[in-house]
């Protein structure tokens, strides 16, 4: 019974994931890609839940849903010829793209069918001790690349702080002329 | 996995609540299309252009500023589940984080990148 209801919860989530993402690559509509990646992330998260891993299933919500689509919404509002729905969605290129993805989607799926697929045994512990042994990971044997992070989101954060102040508001404003240019 | 289960659940009964009361009313009101319904709403008055425009810059740098101490809020939940284990060691590189991030807000601020000029 258990393991009916999880291959329909993995059917369902893949159906989830998979279906917007095709939605999101198709639509002619950019903002209207925007929205469909919120089923799709949705999707990721289930899969998440469905490995109970669950820092990770409130994480994918927390940062992918509620801070890097709002991220992607606002860096398509700041595109101007793409949003037009007219718009070319080919370019001469595509076919290539189409050939190199192709081989590089064969390829995978060799390897994954090559690789002996080990069952996990282990049953993942509670909610706490998952998220206890993360942050202890964090701290100790994952201690440089967590400081590592720390300094490219500053680097993130400074080169769009710069770039944004580097140019002139679209529109006309008046009263900015105090702002120091440079430095 | 049964707590999921509840919130799948919840979820499917929720979009099937909504499906069944738009279904209802779509029997029971009367039907008379009208192209000023479709009209976006501004308050009252009628829209000029439309919202297909490029936006200011600012919301962003908002935005990403957002992006930024979001993901630090999330690595901020396990190390305050496993600091006491850890002692000092953590707190300190905890600052570090913090502290370097800390630094990215000065700088935003210093800059003005927070005002609307």
């Amino acid at each position: 019974m258990t393991a009916h209801l999880g291959t329909i919860a993995f059917v369902s989530l893949t159906a989830l994931t998979i279906l917007p993402a095709i939605m999101v690559v198709s639509t002619r509509n950019l903002v209207h890609a925007g929205f469909w990646m919120l089923p799709c992330l949705i999707g990721v998260a289930g899969f998440y839940a469905l490995l109970e891993a669950h820092f990770f299933v409130v994480v994918q919500i927390l940062i992918y849903i509620g801070a890097i689509l709002v991220l992607i919404m606002f860096a398509l509002m700041l595109t101007r010829d793409v949003m037009d729905p007219k718009e070319r969605q080919t370019n001469a290129m595509g076919v290539w793209a189409g050939v190199i993805c192709g081989l590089g989607l064969l390829a995978s799926a060799h390897m994954l069918f090559r690789h002996p697929w080990v069952g996990v045994t282990s049953h993942p512990g509670d909610a706490h001790a998952q998220t206890v042994a993360l942050g202890k990971a964090l701290v100790t044997r994952y201690a440089l690349p967590f400081e590592a992070a720390s300094v490219l989101l500053l680097a993130a954060l400074i080169a769009a702080i710069v770039i944004a102040k580097s140019m002139r508001p679209p529109a006309a404003s008046v009263g900015c002329d105090g702002e120091v240019s440079g430095g | 996995m049964h707590a999921y289960l509840t919130a799948a659940m919840f979820t499917l009964m929720g979009f099937a609540f909504v499906a069944s009361t738009l279904l209802l009313s779509r029997l029971l009101r009367p039907s008379a299309p009208n192209p000023d319904k479709l009209e976006t709403y501004e308050c009252g008055p009628l829209p000029v252009g439309d919202a297909w425009q490029q936006f200011n810059m600012h919301y962003y740098l908002f935005a990403l500023l957002f992006v930024v101490f979001d993901v630090e809020a999330a690595f901020l939940y396990p190390w305050a589940v496993a600091y006491k284990q850890v002692g000092l060691y953590a707190v300190v590189e905890m600052i570090l984080f913090v502290g370097l991030l800390g630094f990215g807000w000065a700088y935003a601020w210093r800059r003005k990148a927070l005002e609307w000029d």
